[in-house]
């Protein structure tokens, strides 16, 4: 066993306040027995993505990444932002230095993401993992 | 307060006393002339042995034992071990078999452990929702071939007392030895090894604001005179405990026992009433719930789980408050408390349960930042989560 690491990057989104959930197209996956789980609510507005905003239950970095997410993609356009999710995750998992142990459930939050960008009818190429959720 | 926050963890171990520390270094002054306490030639060792003598007389006196009964210890896992382990296999003439309870303290737990791979048998009852194992269940239990019954005074996560006397009891009645761990309740609650009929009572200091690394085994000599050892060395201490006395640890524990006996009455009471504006302070959060027995609990523990946030979490966002969580550790791979499962908690709730515990130094400050910071932390995550109740 090991003390978890949390870098700044982690305390700083980890202390940003709740994002308002104004979004009107919704997706929720998880569940606390799978130690994560995120609902996301945003609206695509002229192809951009806009009033991002989530709720998850879940470790320090569950919820820092989701606030790292919600900041990228908000503004996003909805056909650029598919493409852009691994990219996105791969800078955050480096700046949070994710344990390899939690990969899991940060797919818990990719996967609920790729489900919000096929909900706004725009199919990205990580979209064929949205149904292992 | 300090500069890295309020701590509320006097369960897990207290600050010293200066006073105590005073006493301690006087020991370690040169110009104290203490020698080795085994030492019978010269005054050096005499002075040693009248200031172990005082002190045995101090802590012995707290729980109304006998002081030429004082076994010293490293710790109050050591004392265990050796009253549980070494009772066991002094008496194993007569039976095999052990009594004690599911949320014993692991060196209680690992002793049986132990114990069991000799040949013992080991049974551990249940407690109920309360963390309180009854004397009724205890008595079912037992066994002819019990030799000895082991439980804690009062529960190290909960707080939750046990009737000690009704127990102490029913194995007098029975001619059974009990072993009390009352590491925790050591200065919280009065002690009484013969009006409890405790035969075997192991202690340490440094949760009463004493020095860590001593702890004691006290023998009733009423009915037990002497245990088997679990360390060979020299005949110190009768051969029960080889290995030279450290006088100043154990000068250290015996003026943490005198203090608590002028004390403990007021300063019990303040704990209460610390404890009480910490739970009226947070006892409203949407979730929140009292872990233990809501009376027969120890007056400086507050226990408690909150629904709906995530322990790791709840952990993080505490960081704070110097507190104990329902988490073996931080880590990803960690087991959920086992005395918080034995009581019916999940999983989840277990690892979102945080156990306040507050001591001689401890403010209404202190007290009012923590109540500030738990809030915060709670509405925070309860507002992040997806529940319904708390979704924005």
């Amino acid at each position: 066993m090991h003390e978890p690491r949390y870098t700044p990057a982690l305390t700083a989104l980890f202390a940003r306040p709740a994002l308002p959930l104004r979004g009107s197209i919704r997706v929720r996956r998880g569940d606390p027995a799978r130690g994560a789980e995120v609902l996301w609510a945003a609206d695509a507005v002229a192809g951009v993505w806009r009033n991002v905003g989530f709720r998850a239950w879940g470790c320090p970095h569950i919820i820092a990444v989701c606030h790292g997410l919600a900041e990228r993609l908000e503004g996003t356009t909805v056909e650029a932002a598919p493409t852009a999710l691994d990219g996105w995750l791969l800078h955050l998992g480096k700046e949070l230095d994710i344990p390899a142990e939690k990969a899991v459930k940060i797919l818990i939050i990719k996967d609920t993401l790729l489900e919000l960008f096929a909900s706004a009818g725009c199919d990205g190429p990580g979209a064929a993992t949205t149904g292992s959720g | 307060m300090t500069d890295s926050g309020a701590y509320l963890d006097y369960a897990a171990t207290a600050p010293v006393d200066p006073r105590v520390a005073a006493a301690m270094l006087d020991c370690l002054d040169v110009q104290a002339g203490l020698g080795n306490p085994a030492a019978l030639s010269h005054a050096f060792g005499a002075r040693a042995r009248s200031r172990i003598a005082t002190a045995a007389e101090e802590v012995a006196g707290l729980v109304h034992g006998a002081a030429d009964f004082v076994i010293w210890t490293g710790s109050a896992t050591e004392a265990i071990n050796l009253g549980v382990i070494g009772a066991a296999r002094f008496r194993r003439s007569r039976g095999q078999h052990l009594v004690t309870s599911r949320i014993e303290h692991s060196a209680v737990l690992a002793s049986c452990a132990a114990l069991e791979r000799e040949g013992f048998e080991v049974s551990y009852v249940a407690p109920d929702a309360d963390g309180i194992v009854s004397p009724e269940r205890v008595a079912a239990a037992l066994r002819p071939d019990t030799v000895l019954v082991s439980l804690m005074h009062a529960n190290n996560e909960l707080g939750t007392v046990q009737d000690i006397a009704a127990i102490g009891a029913l194995c007098r009645d029975r001619e059974l030895l009990l072993h009390v761990d009352a590491a925790q309740s050591l200065g919280k609650l009065p002690l009484d090894m013969r009006g409890q009929s405790i035969d075997l009572l192991s202690l340490n200091a440094h949760k009463a604001c004493g020095p860590p690394g001593i702890g004691a085994l006290l023998l009733n000599p009423d009915t037990v005179r002497r245990v088997e050892p679990v360390l060979f060395g020299g005949g110190q201490q009768r051969g029960m405990r080889p290995g030279t006395l450290p006088v100043h640890q154990i000068v250290g524990f015996g003026t943490t026992c005198r203090i608590l006996r002028d004390e403990m009455a007021a300063e019990t009471r303040r704990f209460a009433a610390l404890r009480e504006q910490l739970w009226e302070g947070i006892r409203d959060l949407p979730g929140l719930r009292l872990n233990g027995h809501p009376r027969r609990r120890l007056c400086h523990i507050l226990n408690v789980s909150v629904d709906g946030v995530e322990g790791e979490s709840l952990r993080y966002a505490l960081n704070d408050l110097a507190v104990s969580s329902g988490s073996a550790c931080t880590s990803a791979t960690a087991e959920p408390s086992y005395v918080l499962r034995a009581i019916g908690l999940s999983d989840a709730a277990a690892e979102a349960s945080i156990r306040f515990s507050l001591g001689r130094f401890t403010t209404a400050r202190e007290i009012g930042f923590a109540v500030t910071v738990f809030r915060a932390a709670v509405e925070k995550l309860q507002a992040l989560a997806p529940q319904p109740l708390c979704a924005g």
